[in-house]
């Protein structure tokens, strides 16, 4: 059962190592999956997060408590026909602070995002990540993501050379 | 899915980097397949292409975007295609990539994407491309059967998720026309046997298929991709309605759908928007500027149409004009919630976009606006919409095999061969044929062979056989084989060469000329200038230059190659009237190009001009003015530039700008090593004095002094000098029966050939003459042990040698004689100077679709 605090349902939130975070409703219906349990009634009493521990829960919920004003009820991503776009400026530089984290921490939001059906924060988390690979050398994306090449030189070569122009 | 282990399973799961890496762009992803072999083998999956199409257009959904577009122009140089990309934001469109096999104004309209790739149709020769824009991946399907009218499209197949190129044609079998239907399934190495196959379905009836093809041929409309069906609009030749004619991809069947109910006019096409089938009608002929879109409904075979959009194209703020002939719906973008957004293209090479909600319209792409100078009208439209799609582009076991290190092992040897055994190999197998006759490897062949530069290339002309009208013997043959082989083929009528220019010469008669690869025996007859028909022998003060070996009666020919659209171009100049006395003159002047296939008249140069045929630089023709017609009796040079298409003046050296009336000086204009040269004959001094043009200066390159050779002598010949081979210095001279190597350094002269001078049918006296009649007989001759090369000969110094060289002196009297009295004379053959090249022309004359 949900509890009541100054007007707003409020919804218990428990991560794996125990941790409990009470968060509104709004808030917390910022992710999908915590709102289709709600809508299907499933969420009487606290929420049990797995996969993601309260350090990682707290920074969601930090996300989330930023961004719910400002999309409303529909969950969309952060419009600027809603928010003034002072507003929206404001809140590109929060989210530029706030995704300055380490890769580990990046990956782990990614998988909460991803779990949590979160989408302004899956996109803004992927995107980050893109970003930094994009644009980086083969042998730092590969140390990046902890790959191995496993290509014969020859081999890499054919394929640089197939799509010569995407390594311009 | 690549397995865990093989993923940085360490940071994150799978599915998660899926997630991740759909975000990229198609770019990044391309690249990203190097990383390692399991993501390249997930990134080529087809389930993460499908992923990412599902991404790409959730993303276009969720945010609309401005519609990207693609579009499809020929290159400055007319020699290739290029696929450029666009987007309404920025003026500048990227080359996204080149066909260099394709002629850019050959290529077929471009129809809509389907599912991310693009099908390119080549009138010449008739060869298609499908190609994925976003990757940048294109393939060349395998050769189809030439046909009168034909009408293609890409479809998909959902059950084996394939796409199939079909293609709809006419085929002629003994006066009648057949249509037929094939099927090019793509895939991993042509899963199908890698060719066309008819289809599975058969055809409808001839006459029901032809409305189709008629339309499609004629309006330039390709068929319309929509549920698996392939949709072709008919002419309403079998019923007075239109109706349409469908096509499926999975069963390889035709069927038929009803088609909207009113009775459409030719201005209608059809489009998919937002997955239904829809017709554009295009009312702008009745009541103006309103363009109707119907759309068929989901599942309606029994034709339930309805109205959807009635765009107003008048009452905009910034009009579609009325002008174009075209106007085409080219898709969708939007959707319900923020608006859609109906895009619409016209012949004039614009994109509006009409908001359905507002009902205005606006320019979102003006090729005007862009870099591309690409601003004629057409009749069809070279530009669609396009998404970002890592669908793949299978290449064909043919492309496959030539990129193979065999593969390229054999084209590069065959790039180094002579051009006739390459046309041999040709009968090797028709990938090989494929090989050779490809425009690509035509040109690289010809480069190949300029850049190992094999010294001057000599043939002999010589009377042809029924089936060709001159044979070519290389100098080196004829030279080994005697007058024995020449005998049987005399020339009866005087032949004059052109040099050779991009890799054909032209030969010439009085009545014929002959666009010629001697090479490889390529010929084509030029449509004959009626001007060049009369035979009038002008009363000249005797320069020398009148009806020498390099010209043809009152016919001046020169051949030059248009840098606009890479074919080659003959330039005519007839006198019809000469009077050295007034100086009046009367001439016309006329060119011929190959994509035109007859002769058109041009304005006539600004001065008369001499008789000496044209010399031809970078895209200009030269010719040197005459003296004795006209107002000046200075020389010039009469420039025409065939890009331009307009004439100039440049003057000649002073030197040779001044005319003396003796008649014992003459100037004309020459190439040598891609430069103008002048030539200034002093037969008083026996000099050639050329000079070389050279950043807008004259240099006077060269003065050969011929006095030591009398056969040579200017008394008594024109001297041209034809090339300098690069790597000796040496000047090549010819005087139209003979062809020596002149070293400028050593003052010697090499003579390599000379053919007799004789009329045909000649005593045998004359006959027992020897053949070159310098003596160039070896056998007869103490000395012959000089003569390494069979019958060439070095004459070094200065009279001594040369007297020697020459077994009588009479003889030498006598041909001097002969050269002199009948300038004219037929010779039992003619010295041609030829490039090695495999270039010809494609005998049936395509019609151009982008004009």
């Amino acid at each position: 059962m949900a509890t009541r605090e100054a007007g707003k349902k409020m919804i218990m939130l428990k991560s794996p190592d125990g941790m409990e975070f009470e968060v509104e409703e709004a808030v917390a219906m910022e992710s999908q999956t915590i709102r289709k349990m709600i809508e299907d009634d499933c969420a009487d009493t606290a929420i049990l997060i797995p996969n993601i521990n309260s350090k990682i829960l707290s920074r969601v919920i930090e996300y989330c408590n930023k961004h719910v004003p400002t999309t409303g009820a529909t969950g969309a991503a952060a419009s600027d026909t809603v928010a003034p776009a002072a507003l929206a400026e404001d809140l590109k530089i929060w989210d530029a602070e706030f995704i300055k984290v380490n890769r580990a921490t990046r990956f782990d939001l990614i998988q909460a995002a991803s779990y949590l059906n979160i989408k302004g924060l899956l996109d803004l988390t992927s995107q980050t990540t893109i970003d930094t690979i994009s644009d980086n050398s083969l042998e730092e994306i590969r140390s990046f993501l902890s790959t191995k090449n496993d290509y014969l030189p020859e081999e890499e070569q054919t394929i640089r050379r197939e799509n010569q122009w995407a390594f311009q | 899915m690549p397995s865990s282990s093989a993923l940085p399973a360490a940071s994150l799961p799978d599915e998660i980097m899926t997630e991740v890496l759909l975000r990229l762009p198609v770019k990044s992803l391309l690249r990203f397949r190097a990383v390692c072999r399991s993501w390249a083998a997930h990134l080529s999956s087809h389930q993460f292409c499908t992923l990412h199409t599902a991404k790409v257009d959730a993303d276009a959904d969720a945010a609309p975007a401005p519609p990207r577009l693609l579009f499809v122009a020929h290159t400055a140089g007319y020699n290739s295609t290029a696929i450029y990309s666009c987007s309404p934001s920025g003026p500048s469109a990227d080359v996204i990539l080149t066909l260099d096999e394709v002629r850019g104004n050959f290529v077929g309209p471009v129809a809509a994407q389907c599912r991310g790739l693009s099908l390119l149709y080549d009138a010449v020769p008739t060869a298609y491309y499908v190609l994925n824009v976003a990757t940048r991946a294109v393939t060349r399907l395998p050769p189809c059967p030439d046909a009168p009218r034909s009408s293609a499209g890409l479809g998909f197949d959902p059950r084996t998720n394939e796409y199939k190129v079909v293609r709809l044609f006419l085929h002629s079998c003994y006066d009648k026309l057949l249509t037929k239907c094939e099927t090019y399934t793509l895939g991993v190495g042509g899963r199908r046997g890698d060719q066309w196959t008819p289809a599975a379905g058969g055809v409808p009836s001839s006459q029901a298929a032809q409305a189709a093809l008629a339309n499609a041929d004629l309006d330039r409309l390709p068929p319309v991709f929509v549920n698996g069906f392939l949709h072709w609009l008919m002419l309403p030749l079998v019923q007075k309605t239109m109706s349409i004619m469908s096509f499926s991809i999975t069963e390889e069947a035709f069927g038929w759908v009803q088609p909207p109910p009113f009775i459409t006019s030719r201005n209608s096409h059809l489009v998919e928007l937002d997955g239904h089938l829809c017709m554009a009608r295009d009312l702008r002929a009745d009541s103006p500027s309103i363009l109707e879109i119907w759309k068929l409904l989901q599942g309606s075979t029994s034709g339930d149409w309805s109205l959807d959009y009635r765009i107003d194209l008048s009452a905009q703020t910034t009009t579609i004009r009325i002008e174009p002939q075209v106007v085409r719906v080219l898709g969708v973008t939007g959707n319900d919630r923020s608006g859609k957004k109906i895009i619409i293209g016209t012949a004039q090479h614009e994109v509006h976009a009409w908001d359905a909600t507002s009902g205005t319209t606006e320019t979102i792409f003006s090729v005007e606006d862009t870099n591309l100078g690409y601003q004629a009208e057409s009749s069809s439209l070279h530009l669609c919409l396009f998404k970002e799609s890592l669908a793949p582009v299978h290449r064909t076991n043919e492309e496959m095999s030539w990129s193979s290190p065999v593969g390229k092992a054999v084209k590069e040897i065959l790039l180094r061969l002579p051009a006739k055994s390459v046309t041999r190999f040709k009968t090797v197998c028709s990938q090989w044929r494929r090989l050779v006759e490809g425009e690509v490897f035509t040109r690289s062949y010809l480069e190949m062979h300029k850049k190992m530069d094999e010294g001057p290339k000599i043939m002999l002309v010589g009377k042809g056989t029924q089936q060709a009208p001159f044979r070519f013997t290389p100098l080196k043959k004829w030279l080994s084989e005697g007058s024995r082989s020449s005998e049987g083929a005399r020339l009866e009528t005087k032949v004059v060469c052109s040099k050779p220019c991009h890799g054909l010469n032209v030969v010439s008669t009085a009545e014929e000329d002959y666009l010629y690869n001697p090479c490889t025996g390529y010929y084509y007859r030029i449509p004959s200038d009626p001007g060049s028909y009369v035979h009038t022998s002008w009363e000249r003060p005797n320069d020398g230059i009148q009806n020498s070996a390099f010209s043809m009666g009152n016919k001046n020919i020169g051949l030059g190659f248009n840098p606009l659209n890479q074919e080659h171009i003959a330039i005519f100049i007839s006198y019809q009237r000469k009077d050295f006395r007034s100086r009046n003159y009367r001439w016309t002047c006329s060119v011929w190009q190959r994509s035109s296939w007859y002769l058109h008249g041009i304005s006539n140069p600004p001065l008369p001009v001499n008789d000496m045929p044209p010399a031809y630089v970078d895209g200009v023709f030269y010719w040197m003015s005459d003296p004795l017609l006209g107002p000046s009796n200075e020389q010039v040079i009469v420039a025409f530039d065939i890009a331009r298409n307009g004439y100039d003046t440049i003057p000649c050296p002073s030197h040779v700008a001044k005319w003396c009336d003796n008649g014992r000086r003459h100037g004309f204009v020459t190439e040598l090593q891609g430069t103008l040269c002048v030539v200034l004959a002093d037969s008083m001094e026996d000099e050639l004095q050329i000079w070389k043009q050279e950043h807008d200066q004259w240099d006077r390159a060269y003065t050969i002094c011929l006095k030591a050779w009398p056969d040579y002598s200017l008394r008594s010949n024109i001297v041209v000098p034809l090339s300098i081979d690069s790597k000796d210095g040496r000047i090549m001279l010819c005087t139209g029966r003979k062809v020596g190597l002149y070293d400028p350094i050593g003052k010697t002269l090499e003579r390599l050939c000379a053919v007799d001078g004789m009329m045909p049918r000649c005593t045998g006296k004359r006959r027992e003459l020897p053949r070159a009649s310098e003596g160039l007989q070896p056998s007869k001759r103490p000395r012959s042990g000089r003569n390494i090369r069979g019958c060439m000969e070095s004459a070094t110094g200065h009279g001594i040698l040369q007297a020697s060289s020459l077994n009588k002196c009479n003889n030498d009297l006598s041909t001097e004689k002969l050269n002199a009295e009948s300038p004219s004379a037929v010779m039992s053959a003619v010295p041609l100077l030829y490039e090695e090249s495999l270039m010809s022309y494609p005998r049936v004359l395509k019609k151009r679709s982008l004009e």
